[in-house]
């Protein structure tokens, strides 16, 4: 199966997107970025993401509430938390609301691939990023 | 009571007791120290003291035994003794010894007929093996050592293990202690070798320690243990015959135990502390001597066997000579071994003393 | 004044009760989450730490310095809010451990009434039964690891606490009231002596926290105490040109008396194959390295055709996954870093772990892996003469015994040859109590034996030779020679064991 993985980033800091757009393009994902989480879910609610990169903190939906509401939109997205406020509790809170991942910043974006690389092969999908992982 | 028994025995005062209780400490530092060496030292030193030959060997045989037992457990200790090896020696070791001793008989009956100088031949025979071997063995000793730049590794030159390495002469027999592997064919020829050697010149420890050197690739301290193991069984050996047969003197025996118990620990604290080259260099040393010892002495037996021509009357300084090498060659051996105990000694105290008393507690978080 | 630390897995029992605690004392209520939440805004990255102990995967030994900084970070804002306040309540996970010797703080443990607790998290949290529980079990599985990873303690040991209250018996509002009037106990009063343990407290975690921000100083691990008002920071021999940063950086220390820098004086190098924090080894040489104000540097020795590659860690760098850290406003990045090269962590042999441990002791010097043997080991440490103690602990691991204590021993002897350095093996740093009492009576027994065999066989000498050299029948024969033979080893391991005493004695070992 040599579809493109769609990954959506969310985070309110426009950098975050600018950089790890690029970092998960080079691993071969159709990648998405957002700042306003809100826009994100909209655009959520058209197309379904295998993965979704998002932030914990943000002003308008936390990345809590943004994991609720992929979830509820498609059970098989893989969400992963990224956040330089991690706490053991958010971290279980979100792992027991279905988050694949829990990364805290600052990290590398190869961490990053690195779980977006499990989160395709826990879908099942041999592609870019089983092939980036092995990189 | 005075008896026959006085004829054996000597009558032992103050001075010759301490006398040999110091022929007991150097034989001591050097068994200790190379792994063999006492008996040539000590022997002739009970000699001279007036002792009869064979209650000298007797005395020194039995002492022997039960001192290489003290050593080798020492040894042993250390992960210095490779028992298995030891056995493989010994059994052939004792087959080497019987050729000797059918060797040694063959020449000294066949001597012909001079009468007083009948065992002059087979003195001859041995002294010639004697020098040649462990004059060979000596300078390939020293070479090692002399040879080498400090930095160079200190390690013994392994050309010949690598040869016979290279040769994978099968089957080759592992052994644990020594971490090595080592044919069982070369193994028999050494182990014969040195029986022979052993039986016929009556130094074993001189030959063997250096074969397993170089020709087994075995680490100097294992093969000073591992030698001293094997001198238990043949000590056990000869203790048992000579205690039979009435010749061991138990005062010299204990008198030299008072003088070698003290020097082979010193010898085996040694071998701990001193580097491998002095070891091997304070060997060689010593081996030289010995050789230039004997050496000394061939022209006696050559006059002896009328195919030298010189006066009778230098056999008194020829015999002396002969004696007095042996005797620095020992007393050096353990002066370079003392003085090199000593050094490392103190500097082992100096440390320890430090890490004891050293500044107050620093307060560290 | 009083000081009251609560402590308790479960955030909102604790903030619960410590509010309502606050109210009643009229002081002001802390709790870890904000100090965590200033210590990010500070540029310490404590999500990492967070996410560490949730992911066991992730070496912890590498963030040994974050751990460090985090804690001076708390402990100082801690100290900052006690001095600002009249009362201070501080809620937080294992925060009994915050401030340990100063006799005016109360710790308070809190059990948390369980059933209150999941139906409190299923409303708060929005999830089933089911997932609540699993929830709270898994909380509290990493809570308690997160404990023994920043403290080294257990978090059920109660050893640290003042008092134990179990909220399944009774009310959050008698839980507080017993707890003010607890306060008000003599023996929770401030005496000069918590006043000044409290003081050197923080004064040491704010000099750590000051050190730990400032760009020059913030990779240098430091070893930081303070005694009486007096600041006393160590560092190793090899940072001794980045030094005299250490005196500018701390210039704007408040409160201390005295800065005092002083450098390791020198560095002990403890080369082995393997090393592990809890081993006697190690507690051996920091309690050294400690008395020495030495610096230890580690060498892991590996046989030269080891399977694992050679780690170099040059420098404590590579152990701490953040460098010093920077504000984060300041932070262009977003918190995404650049891609690093990262090699293989190859098995470290317990390299990084003791480390690790010798950072938080501030005792570290320094770690690599060597591959060879005694003339790699000679080359490495000629090209950095700065020790003044090479330690040979557990090398040549695969060989057996025996050659494994021969080579070892070869080992020490060729390195002692060709350095000017002193060189220990293992036996010489456990060696401590060498010569007691006890071999003190059995050198004393054997000597005696001795003496009484030598006096007795010498004052019957001609009767014994007589016997040994001229028996009549072959049975005294047999008998001479078993006498001989069983006689002769006796008196040689009896001697020999009063010799070898002594010698232990003298230390000729």
């Amino acid at each position: 199966m040599s579809a493109q993985l769609k990954v959506m980033v969310i985070d309110d800091e426009p950098i975050v997107g600018k950089r790890l757009g690029p970092a998960l393009e080079k691993m071969g994902c159709q990648t998405e970025t957002f700042v306003d989480p809100a826009a994100a879910l909209g655009r959520l609610a058209e197309c379904e993401f295998d993965v979704v990169v998002t932030d914990v903190r943000m002003d308008e939906v936390d990345g809590i509430g943004v994991l609720e509401r992929v979830k509820a939109l498609s059970k098989r997205t893989k969400v992963i938390m990224i956040t330089g406020y991690a706490t053991l509790e958010v971290a279980h809170e979100a792992l027991a609301k279905g988050a694949f991942d829990f990364i805290a910043k600052p990290f590398k974006p190869e961490d990053l691939r690195q779980a977006v690389a499990r989160a395709a092969e826990a879908l099942g999908i041999q592609g870019p990023g089983a092939a980036a992982s092995q990189a | 009571m005075q008896g026959p028994i006085t004829d054996l025995f000597i009558n032992i005062d103050l001075y010759s007791a301490l006398q040999v209780v110091v022929l007991g400490f150097i034989g001591g530092v050097l068994s200790g120290f190379i792994g063999s060496g006492g008996a040539f030292f000590m022997t002739p030193g009970m000699m001279n003291l007036g002792v009869e030959g064979v209650i000298a060997v007797a005395s020194n045989i039995t002492h022997k035994f039960g001192k290489a037992m003290v050593g080798s457990h020492k040894h042993g200790e250390m992960g210095n003794v490779d028992k298995k090896l030891a056995m493989y020696l010994l059994l052939t070791a004792a087959a080497g010894i019987r050729l000797a001793v059918w060797i040694s008989s063959f020449l000294f009956e066949s001597g012909d007929t001079h009468g007083a100088d009948k065992g002059a031949g087979a003195n001859l025979y041995i002294s010639l093996v004697f020098v040649s071997i462990l004059t060979a063995v000596a300078l390939s000793m020293l070479k090692d050592v002399l040879g080498k730049k400090n930095d160079g590794g200190a390690g013994p030159s392994r050309k010949m293990v690598e040869t016979l390495a290279r040769l994978n002469l099968k089957p080759l027999i592992y052994f644990k202690v020594a971490d090595v592997s080592v044919s069982l064919w070369v193994l028999l020829l050494v182990g014969l070798a040195t029986g022979y050697l052993a039986g016929t010149i009556g130094v074993g420890g001189f030959i063997g320690v250096p074969a397993m050197i170089y020709i087994f690739g075995i680490p100097t301290a294992v093969a000073a243990g591992t030698e001293l193991y094997l001198a238990m069984f043949m000590g056990a050996f000869g203790a048992l015959n000579y205690a039979f047969a009435g010749y061991v003197d138990l005062r010299l025996t204990m008198l030299l135990y008072l003088g070698s118990l003290v020097g082979v620990h010193l010898g085996v604290y040694g071998v701990k502390v001193v580097n491998e080259k002095v070891i091997r260099l304070v060997t060689g040393v010593i081996i030289l001597l010995c050789v230039f010892s004997r050496a000394v002495a061939i022209p006696v037996y050559l006059r002896q066997m009328e195919m030298l021509n010189i006066a009778a009357s230098w056999d008194g300084w020829l015999n002396g000579a002969s004696k007095a090498l042996l005797f620095a060659s020992g007393l050096a051996g353990t002066g370079i071994i003392m003085v090199n105990v000593i050094k490392a000694y103190r500097q082992r105290l100096r440390l320890k003393r430090t890490i004891a008393y050293s500044s107050q507690p620093a307060e560290q978080h | 004044m009083a000081i009251v630390i609560v402590s308790s897995a479960i955030e909102s029992a604790r903030r619960e009760l410590a509010q309502s605690l606050a109210a009643k004392l009229g002081g002001v209520c802390a709790s870890r989450e904000q100090l965590v939440e200033q210590a990010t805004l500070a540029g310490i990255p404590v999500g990492k730490l967070e996410v560490a102990v949730l992911k066991q995967s992730t070496p912890r030994e590498r963030l040994a310095r974050l751990k460090s900084r985090y804690l001076s970070f708390v402990t100082s804002a801690l100290c900052d809010l006690a001095s600002q306040h009249r009362n201070l309540v501080y809620h937080g996970r294992a925060g009994n451990l915050l401030l340990p010797g100063v006799s005016h703080v109360i710790r308070i443990r809190l059990l948390a009434d369980n059933e209150r607790q999941l139906q409190q998290t299923m409303a708060a949290l929005n999830l089933d039964l089911d997932k609540a529980k699993d929830y709270q079990r898994r909380l509290k599985e990493d809570v308690a690891r997160w404990v023994h990873f920043m403290h080294g303690t257990e978090v059920d040991s109660l050893n640290g606490y003042d008092l134990v209250l179990n909220l399944a018996h009774m009310s959050m509002e008698s839980a507080a009231a017993a707890i003010c009037s607890m306060a008000q106990l003599p023996d929770f009063n401030e005496t000069p002596a918590s006043v000044r343990a409290l003081g050197d407290l923080c004064l040491a975690a704010r000099a750590r926290d000051l050190l730990g921000r400032d760009e020059r100083t913030g990779d240098m691990d430091l070893g930081v105490s303070a005694q009486d008002g007096r600041v006393t920071v160590t560092y190793m021999p090899q940072q001794a040109d980045e030094a005299p940063a250490i005196s500018a950086v701390l210039a704007s220390l408040q409160g201390a008396r005295e800065v005092v820098c002083t450098m390791a004086l020198t560095n002990l190098l403890w080369l082995s194959e393997s090393f592990a924090p809890d081993s006697p080894d190690f507690a051996h040489v920091t309690e050294l390295a400690q008395r020495w104000g030495a610096a230890v540097e580690l060498m892991r020795l590996v046989p030269q055709d080891a399977d694992d590659q050679p780690v170099c860690l040059a420098s404590a760098d590579e152990l701490t996954a953040a460098g010093p850290c920077r504000p984060k406003e300041a932070d262009p990045t977003g918190g995404i870093e650049d891609d690093v090269e990262s090699k293989p962590s190859a098995v470290d042999g317990g390299l990084a772990a003791t480390a690790e441990r010798l950072i938080s002791l501030g005792l570290f010097g320094g770690g690599r892996t060597l591959a060879g043997g005694g003339q790699e080991v000679v080359a490495a440490i000629k090209s950095a003469p700065r020790y003044s103690l090479v330690m040979v602990g557990d090398v040549f691991m695969s060989k057996g015994p025996a050659v494994r204590t021969r080579l070892s021993r070869d080992l020490a002897a060729y390195v002692t040859e060709r350095i000017t350095l002193p060189v220990m093996s293992k036996e010489d740093l456990q060696a401590k109590v060498v010569f007691g009492a006890k071999q003190f009576s059995r050198m004393a027994l054997y000597t005696a034996l001795v003496v009484v065999i030598y006096l007795v066989v010498f004052s019957f000498q001609w009767p014994i030779q007589e016997f040994l050299g001229s028996p009549g029948s072959l049975a005294m024969k047999v008998v001479a020679t078993i006498a001989v033979v069983s006689f002769v080893p006796l008196v040689a391991y009896l001697f020999g064991n009063s010799t070898g005493l002594l010698f232990k004695w003298l230390r000729f070992e």
